[in-house]
């Protein structure tokens, strides 16, 4: 379960997320908005890297601000950019994540296999795609099989095979049991999301199911690419 | 275990290019002694020594500061989300970070052993290191270059070149106080204290850079797609050369002959492939490198001997370090 509330963010003094208040209890949300209206933002408090000015988040009931320890270990984040160090190999930071997550082997084995990811694991991020860097990201993402996963823009770069073989993780056994992805690619996101989310300006406009932000707008018609192109 | 992956993913992920910076400061111990000089290390630290306790602390912090301004980034990028999202407690970042400080201040440590009988400027450094990791005081952090006031400053930002400014400027002071407190007063010994002082602002300046130019990545890529001609490239880099140097020449009218020396071994060379981006910190490493060889040659044989020695690895490295960043 994540749970934001009356988050608050600044970046050079512009508010960026104005009172974000927002549970997602199981199932996928997909977070929808322009370019810069904090979708990203949001993503990074969410992971820990950013903190909010104000508000509280709490990740399967670990607040994020006082236990960050262990609201670290009930999450997986892939972040919008997968910025990997030239030098690095990728099986340099599966170990480094797996002792700090005390995996075994076989599980990190297993993630490098769901994602037919095994020729990666020994090359140089520099010599890599974005696309496969994108792949080096999401198996130390979810390489712990955790409960609440958040992906910042999974699909961009990605071939349709590897979108394929995450849609396949995505929906199972091994799967989290709370997704909190934020994209563009409505395609996509429409396959696998219940719950949908319309941020604009900082601010939540709508959430719920497709049926939901239907009636909130009342448009009962509405495609999810219309509503979110005329009120975002 | 965790130990030992953390401190290979930060060796991975920026410690190595870290080390290569005392590549610099080795070339300049074998030159010096090449040179058969008094080791301005064993002056300084008499010098050093024969300050009043609380003007040695002021100074030592000051410069301890300035170091680890420079060389923090380096040990380690600053909003690494891979590693930021790990469930790792203060403890084991502490034990990481501490066993990264002790790798990357070893080869130092070494020569400073070897060296002089006192090595409280680097037990100094290293605790200022890891109080700036404990207490993550982002203030002494380099930021996210944010402007380029001319295209000439490339991808520096602004504050790497201010805070190289500051570096050379303690270290020119230190050179003058292992001068005036020793009472050298033979020409050839004051430009050898000098020199080595100013290789020393050199690599600074160079580990300074190194940081910078992993978060300007972007507008590098963007500046390759630009129509200059190889001509443009090489003024662009002495003009930056210049600004990276301008304290030196400002400062201390002595170590002018080394900038100049730099710049010329620049145009010369500007065309060789390690050098073809010479405005990366590695072609200034290499040009540290190279210059100093030149005074060696001016000043001993043995100097040329110790700098032939040391400088091909330099280019290895330098090549290394393009080829690295060079991502599709």
């Amino acid at each position: 379960m994540i749970e934001l509330e009356n988050v608050r963010k600044s970046l050079g003094g512009r508010v960026v997320l104005d009172g974000i208040t927002l549970q997602i209890r199981g199932g996928v949300m997909a977070l929808l908005g322009r370019n810069g209206s904090g979708k990203s933002t949001l993503m990074k408090i969410l992971a820990g890297l950013w903190h909010p000015d104000s508000g509280a988040v709490r990740i399967e009931g670990h607040d994020l601000a006082t236990n960050p320890v262990e609201a670290k270990r009930v999450f997986g984040y892939q972040p919008e950019f997968p910025d990997l160090h030239p030098s690095l190999q990728p099986r340099e930071l599966f170990a480094f994540a797996a002792s700090a997550r005390k995996l075994s082997r076989g599980e990190v084995d297993a993630a490098i296999e769901r994602f037919d990811a095994k020729e990666l694991a020994g090359a140089r991020a520099g010599t890599l795609s974005q696309g496969q860097r994108r792949i080096v990201t999401l198996i130390a993402a979810t390489m712990h099989a955790p409960p609440v996963l958040l992906l910042d823009e999974p699909t961009n770069a990605l071939d349709p095979h590897r979108i394929a073989a995450l849609k396949t993780f995505l929906q199972s056994e091994h799967g989290p049991r709370t997704l909190f992805v934020s994209t563009h690619q409505l395609d996509f996101v429409t396959t696998i999301a219940t719950h949908f989310a319309l941020l604009a300006h900082g601010h939540i406009l709508a959430a719920g199911t497709l049926d939901d932000l239907r009636a909130h707008f009342g448009e009962p018609d509405a495609s999810l690419e219309e509503l979110v192109v005329r009120h975002t | 275990m965790l130990l030992a992956d953390g401190v290979r993913y930060r060796f991975a992920t920026g410690l190595r290019t870290a080390m290569t910076v005392w590549s610099s400061v080795l070339i300049a111990i074998a030159v010096a002694s090449g040179l058969e000089a008094d080791l301005p290390f064993v002056q300084w630290s008499r010098a050093w020594l024969a300050l009043e306790t609380h003007v040695r602390i002021g100074y030592g912090l000051l410069l301890v500061a300035a170091i680890a301004l420079l060389t923090r980034p380096l040990l380690g990028r600053r909003d690494d989300a891979m590693r930021d999202v790990l469930p790792l407690t203060r403890t084991q970042r502490f034990a990481i970070d501490t066993a990264c400080s002790a790798i990357f201040l070893s080869p130092p440590y070494v020569a400073w052993l070897l060296l002089a009988p006192r090595v409280e400027v680097v037990a100094l450094y290293a605790v200022a290191i890891l109080l700036n990791d404990m207490g993550k005081a982002r203030v002494l952090t380099l930021r996210e270059p944010r402007r380029f006031s001319r295209y000439e400053l490339r991808w520096i930002p602004v504050s790497s070149v201010l805070a190289t400014h500051v570096i050379a400027l303690l270290l020119l002071g230190a050179s003058e106080l292992a001068i005036r407190n020793n009472s050298v007063t033979r020409p050839e010994s004051i430009a050898r204290i000098a020199s080595f002082f100013a290789a020393i602002a050199m690599t600074l300046a160079a580990a300074s850079v190194i940081g910078a130019r992993n978060t300007a990545r972007p507008f590098r890529t963007f500046e390759r797609t630009l129509p200059l001609s190889s001509r443009q490239h090489v003024r662009a880099a002495i003009g930056t050369g210049v600004l990276l140097f301008a304290p030196a020449i400002l400062f201390h009218a002595r170590v002018f002959l080394f900038a100049l020396l730099t710049l010329i071994a620049l145009l010369l060379f500007g065309e060789h492939r390690s050098l073809r981006d010479a405005r990366t910190a590695m072609g200034y490493v290499w040009l540290t490198g190279a210059a100093f060889a030149l005074i060696g040659a001016i000043h001993a044989h043995l100097g040329i001997v110790a700098a032939a020695i040391a400088i091909p690895p330099f280019v290895l490295m330098a090549e290394r370090s393009d080829a690295i960043h060079d991502t599709p």
